[in-house]
């Protein structure tokens, strides 16, 4: 396929991004939902330039010059991610001031600096400084010492953290320049309840307005306020490393240190100090982005969940009781009786902690076994591994510490699970382990039964609430001898063997992907009906999206619902013609990755745990579940074909690689409003059911 | 509540098995049903090294030992979780027997005892002959018309080659040679100036091919059964008539596409892991080579996994089965008759002797296998006749000695060569070569099984139909033989006076034949 065919995936991803902007940029929306999906985009960006800008600056600064699917050099691509995203930064900028702002204001929000206040509140921010901010300031002094060019700066400056830049003088002649670190332990922002008016006060203006207060004897020339961004895609060398773990915190620390990709300098800085800048922090130009406002707008999340303003906020979802599920009876008896199915966070995740909860304390239970890629701050599954643990149950955990931004969370809860008596596997190696999967061997009577749980999402409570995924709860013996063989796998004990059900990658899956789409393919040059239905984040791998495209051009009819990057160009070309590919952005992050292939009416449905990208399908051990339960099929296609109807947050992809908002059809439809709305009746029919029937307690129970 | 419905158990007997093999470890876990099935709890397999150092360096090396031993100690991690501690759960750890060709055999086994703490069996050439007749016993009763043709059931493993053949479905011709998988491999790859691997292939197992060919030179072989490893994982990507059986071609075919290959292309196209696609190529040859002898018309391979269908195997009891018993027996007529010996004789010694092996038992506190050694011995007591009349229990000895008799490893052989040269002749004494060196308790062994051969050789002295049927009672300094049907035991007592006197030393006892009273 020519490279003009697909869509180059950073900006691919610039335009998902923008399409997240644009629910913040709609005025029909709530005034705080608009706020949090700006700080979502912001929060985005700052990861896209840690890791994918990262990576291309390494890769340009290497001399490497080969091209991506659409044919682009990492140089060409750099130039091209600049003037995108220079133009989507101008749009976040324009709505925080002009429309955001003010509309805060006069809604009683006031985000403000300390030279627009009163002299009464002034003196009572003062004394909150003093307080809250200055004791946990620690500045470092830049020397300028021209004999020795290695001399500065005295210490490296933290990357993705505010500094505040002042140029101070002491009376004579004598200038010198401190950097003062807004780090991590200092609130972003000061708030104060003024009856009918709620101030917030950016803590880099109040430092700036405060300095004098760090350095009583010297006066304030000028200052800045700026943000470095470096690479972080270090890769882990690991097959030389001997300790995995030791090796990932070696990497931690190096991470903070490496190169400068962006360098962000909030407008109002002074000349001497943008020179001092630049040279401390190395910045070419093409790296520096002047910003028109507040830096870090990925802060600004706390405020869209400020308490007090909810007719600003948008109405809250809460998580629904599967009706699946008697909760009255033990959770392994449910699962024994049938496959359960949840689609999060419209169903509740409780299920599946209570399966850990209950296999901690079973008589019955012998082992558990998890994959633990990203954890909740204080994760009940955990509590409950260590629980089971400590009951004398054999507990092995594959901890991932590639996890790309939560290693340091997950190394301290491995060594904890590790003192409980958990036999820890630190993933395996060259291969990032993602499989969401979970194993539970009981003995019932003489036999060995086993409980599983596979998923799409991360076993996370919190972001459970948040990220749509799919879980199902099995007990069928098929699913549980591949659930053994894949931990037998991982935990380095034995090959790989031949699974009966799930497809693991990176060594069956991709593979029977391309078999189910080519066979798609055959039967519609052989007349028959033939469709492909699949709802993923990203879409870039590129023996894929050729195999979606000869498909497409034989008359197979293919839906994508892609959330996130997206290589495969649509259009009306006669390979693209049959295709089309709608993006959700909505309440919750879209995460389910669910496939669907007709295959002569058979609809063959898998949920997986990965994209179609090549990382996921040949980098990292994945798995991709066939649903065999038809009543399950039926709310997975259900769920698909309302992905599709969404014509209120859905986005259309365009043959350029941008989207358009889907207007059609007369009656609103939002996928997942309708999903909401469907959770909680079934849970209230459930529960009015439950209340007409009532059971006794009975002595001895 | 159900919550805790199933915590009341009966106590598991799970059995687990560990089977060091010639380039993998493996661990299958079963669960012996009530109906007498298994059910599999689990199978764990580990590529390593162990025949490429064996036939490459006649050793294990350091690195290979110390895989295997963290191998072990991840599966006994497996046996933990699977409540090993608590539970009774037998656990056998057997290996492969190319490990003895390793000089640091001992070593090895010491060093696995030391870190894991488990004892290794050495599965010897029996144990594989009676897993590998389980295995045909199973294809026999799938597949009836393997009955009716002569079928050649070819095990092609890591350093030998085990033959049977089949002949309406009874064993008529077995035997082992030292061609193998590993063993091929490991000699051409040291050949680097040929760099054909089929022709290196060839030239390496053309002493062994024309020993095959002999063996089987006149046996008009219709059907080749191919068992091992290799092939067996193989089985999908051979070309098969209507999935059940293939042609010699559709082999060839694998074979050569195989030869064209190097190791990653077959690891990515058969999905096999780097160590057995190595020799994958070398075991298709050596299969597709020794079929070409034959030219059968049909070739079947087994569909399951030779692995685990070796494994579970392995969990069945290792005391012979009924079938092979018969197997065994038959095995020894037919060496029997190669040397023209009076089979009806022969069979009337053998049934007085499993007579008097029963009946005495409480008196010679042998084992039911060596019961099994006297009945062969008693087939083949006058093998030497063939040779020569004087001293022919010695050249009987020399005979049994160095025939292949299916089922029996060299010890056993060995005991029946002990046994048939004392069933005539002198008595066992401490001069004679082979009966000194043995341990005190073999001698034991020997002298009462040559007691009782001698004295079953007595009661068929006549060498007709009588003295079939036996009761035995003893008294105080009496054995009381009491000959069914036969009123005049004359010829009996003579050949008795002869013969008895072993039995008389040993155990004790005076032989008193009583003739039937009632004529």
């Amino acid at each position: 396929m020519p490279s003009e065919h697909y869509i180059n995936r950073e900006l691919s991803w610039i335009e998902f991004n923008h399409r997240v902007l644009s629910e913040a940029q709609r005025p029909e929306k709530p005034l705080l939902e608009r706020v949090k999906f700006l700080s979502i985009s912001a929060a985005n960006l700052d990861e896209f330039f840690q890791v994918r800008v990262g990576g291309l600056t390494l890769m340009k600064s290497a001399g490497s010059r080969s091209k991506d699917i659409s044919g682009l050099t990492p140089l060409q691509q750099l130039t091209a991610i600049r003037k995108r995203i220079s133009s989507h930064i101008g749009d976040q900028y324009a709505l925080y001031n002009e429309e955001l702002l003010p509309a805060l204001k006069e809604h009683g929000i006031q985000i403000t600096t300390p030279k627009q206040i009163d002299n009464k509140l002034l003196l009572e921010l003062k004394e909150r400084f003093l307080d809250e901010v200055e004791p946990l300031l620690t500045p470092i002094a830049y020397i300028d010492s021209p004999e020795d060019a290695d001399a500065h700066p005295v210490s490296p400056l933290p990357a993705m953290t505010l500094i505040v830049a002042v140029e101070l003088s002491d009376g004579s002649t004598n200038k010198r320049t401190v950097f003062v670190p807004v780090t991590e332990i200092v609130d972003r922002f000061i708030h104060m309840d003024k009856g009918q008016h709620h101030y917030v006060f950016p803590v880099e203006d109040v430092i700036c307005h405060f300095i004098s207060e760090l350095f009583p004897s010297e006066t304030l020339k000028s200052q800045g306020i700026f943000r470095i961004t470096r690479n972080g895609d270090i890769a882990v060398q690991e097959e030389d490393a001997i300790d995995l773990a030791g090796e990932m915190e070696e990497v931690l620390s190096a991470r903070k240190t490496s190169n400068t990709v962006r360098l962000e300098l909030q407008t109002g800085c002074s000349r001497n100090i943008e020179k001092i800048i630049k040279l401390v922090t190395a910045a070419k130009p093409e790296q520096i982005y002047r910003i028109n406002g507040p830096l870090a707008l990925s802060d600004f999340m706390p405020l869209a969940f400020l308490s007090g303003f909810d007719e600003l906020k948008a109405p809250q979802w809460e998580p629904q009781s599967p009706s699946s599920i008697d909760f009255q009876n033990s959770i392994f008896d449910e699962i024994a009786k049938k496959d359960i199915f949840l689609y999060h966070p419209y169903h509740s995740f409780d299920p599946v902690v209570r399966l850990l909860e209950e296999a901690a304390t079973d008589d019955g239970v012998l082992s558990i076994k998890q994959v633990l890629y990203r954890t909740a701050k204080n994760s009940r599954i955990i509590d409950a591994l260590i629980r089971a643990a400590h009951n004398g149950k054999q507990v092995t955990v594959l901890v991932e510490l590639k996890a790309r931004f939560d290693e340091a969370r997950n190394l301290l809860r491995a060594e904890e699970l590790q003192r409980a008596g958990v036999q820890i596997v630190y993933g395996v190696k060259g291969l990032k382990t993602h499989a969401k999967i979970t194993l539970v061997i009981r003995k019932e009577n003489n036999s060995i039964k086993r409980y599983c749980h596979f998923g799409t999402g991360n076993y996370n409570e919190s972001t459970a609430r948040l990220y749509t995924d799919a879980s199902v709860l099995t007990a069928r013996e098929d699913f549980g001898s591949d659930a053994s063989l894949i931990f037998n796998a991982i935990t380095g004990r034995s090959k790989l063997l031949q699974t009966k059900q799930i497809l693991p990658a990176p060594t069956h899956m991709k593979k029977r992907i391309l078999q189910l789409i080519a066979s798609e393919a055959s039967r519609a040059k052989a007349g028959e009906k033939a469709s492909i239905t699949a709802k993923i984040n990203s879409l870039q791998d590129k023996h894929i999206i050729e195999a979606l495209y000869k498909a497409s051009k034989v008359g197979v009819k293919i839906r994508l619902n892609v959330r996130g990057i997206c290589c495969l160009k649509p259009g009306t070309r006669k390979e693209a013609k049959n295709i089309k590919v709608v993006s959700v952005i909505d309440y919750y992050l879209e995460h389910a990755r669910i496939f669907q292939f007709h295959a002569g009416g058979k609809n063959l449905t898998f949920i997986s745990s990965a994209d179609w990208m090549k990382r996921n399908l040949e980098k990292r051990i994945e798995l991709m579940v066939p649903i065999v339960d038809t009543s399950i099929k039926k709310q997975l296609t259900e769920i698909l074909d309302a992905a599709f109807k969404d014509n209120q947050q859905a986005h259309t992809l365009l043959s350029d690689g941008s989207s358009e908002r889907v207007n059609t059809g007369k009656e609103p439809f939002r996928l997942q409003e309708f999903l909401q709305n469907k959770a909680e009746k079934s849970a209230k029919l459930n529960q009015s059911k439950r209340n007409t029937t009532f059971e006794a307690h009975k002595p001895n129970e | 509540m159900g919550s805790h419905s199933h915590s009341k158990h009966s106590p598991s007997n799970l059995q687990a098995t560990i089977h060091i093999g010639a380039s993998s470890i493996s661990l299958l876990i079963l669960l012996p049903q009530s109906d007498g099935s298994f059910e599999q709890v689990d199978f764990l397999e580990q590529s390593v090294p162990l025949a490429r150092d064996v036939f490459s360096q006649k050793k294990l090396s350091r690195s290979t030992i110390e895989r295997c031993v963290n191998i072990l100690s991840g599966y006994l991690r497996t046996l933990v979780e699977y409540d090993h501690a608590n539970q009774s759960f037998t656990v056998r750890v057997v290996a492969s027997n190319i490990l003895s060709e390793a000089s640091n055999v001992d070593i090895f086994l010491n060093r696995i005892h030391v870190s894991v703490g488990v004892e290794v069996e050495i599965l010897d050439d029996a144990e594989m002959t009676r897993l590998i007749y389980l295995k045909t016993q199973r294809r026999l009763s799938d597949i009836p018309s393997l009955k009716k043709r002569n079928t050649l059931v070819l095990h092609v493993g890591p350093g030998n080659t085990r033959s049977i053949l089949l002949e309406e479905g009874h064993i008529t011709k077995y035997q082992s040679f030292r061609l193998g998988t590993h063993r091929c491999h490991e000699n051409i790859s040291k050949d680097e100036q040929n760099t054909n691997k089929h022709s290196r292939i060839r030239s390496f197992i053309q002493n062994s091919l024309s020993s095959i060919r002999e063996a089987f030179a006149d046996d008009n072989i219709e059907c080749i059964v191919l068992i091992g490893y290799e092939v067996q994982l193989l089985r999908s990507h051979i070309r098969h008539q209507k999935t059940k059986f293939c042609h010699l071609d559709a082999l060839e075919e694998v074979s050569h596409k195989l030869n064209t290959m190097d190791d990653d292309e077959i690891v990515a196209n058969f999905q096999v892991d780097y160590q057995t696609a190595n020799v994958m190529a070398t075991a298709l040859e050596i299969n597709v080579a020794i079929a070409q002898i034959f030219q059968p018309k049909k070739i079947r391979i087994p569909e399951s996994d030779y692995e685990q269908g070796l494994l579970q195997d392995l969990n069945l009891s290792p005391a012979l089965s009924g079938d092979f018993t018969q197997e065994v027996i038959r095995s020894a007529e037919k060496v029997a008759q190669r040397y023209q010996v009076h089979i009806r004789h022969a069979q009337q010694v053998a049934n007085i002797s499993v007579q008097l092996f029963d009946q005495l038992q409480d008196l010679h506190k042998l084992d039911p296998h060596d019961g099994l050694l006297l009945r062969i011995a008693a087939i083949l007591h006058e093998t030497g006749l063939f040779i020569s009349t004087r001293s022919h229990h010695k050249h009987s000895q020399y005979i049994v000695q160095n025939s292949e008799i299916f089922g029996l490893p060299h010890d056993d052989v060995a005991t029946v060569a002990l046994i048939v040269r004392y069933h005539h002749g002198s008595v066992p004494k401490g001069s004679h070569s082979q009966y000194k060196d043995l341990s005190m308790p073999n001698k034991m062994r020997i002298s009462k099984l040559a007691a009782l051969i001698r004295m079953a050789d007595a009661l068929a002295a006549t060498h007709s139909e009588r003295g079939k049927d036996i009761e035995i009672r003893t008294s105080r300094r009496r054995v009381h033989v009491h000959l069914k049907n036969v009123a005049n035991a004359h010829a009996e007592r003579i050949a008795m006076r002869a013969k008895g006197d072993l039995f008389e030393n040993i155990f004790g006892l005076q032989i008193n034949l009583v003739e039937d009273s009632v004529n």
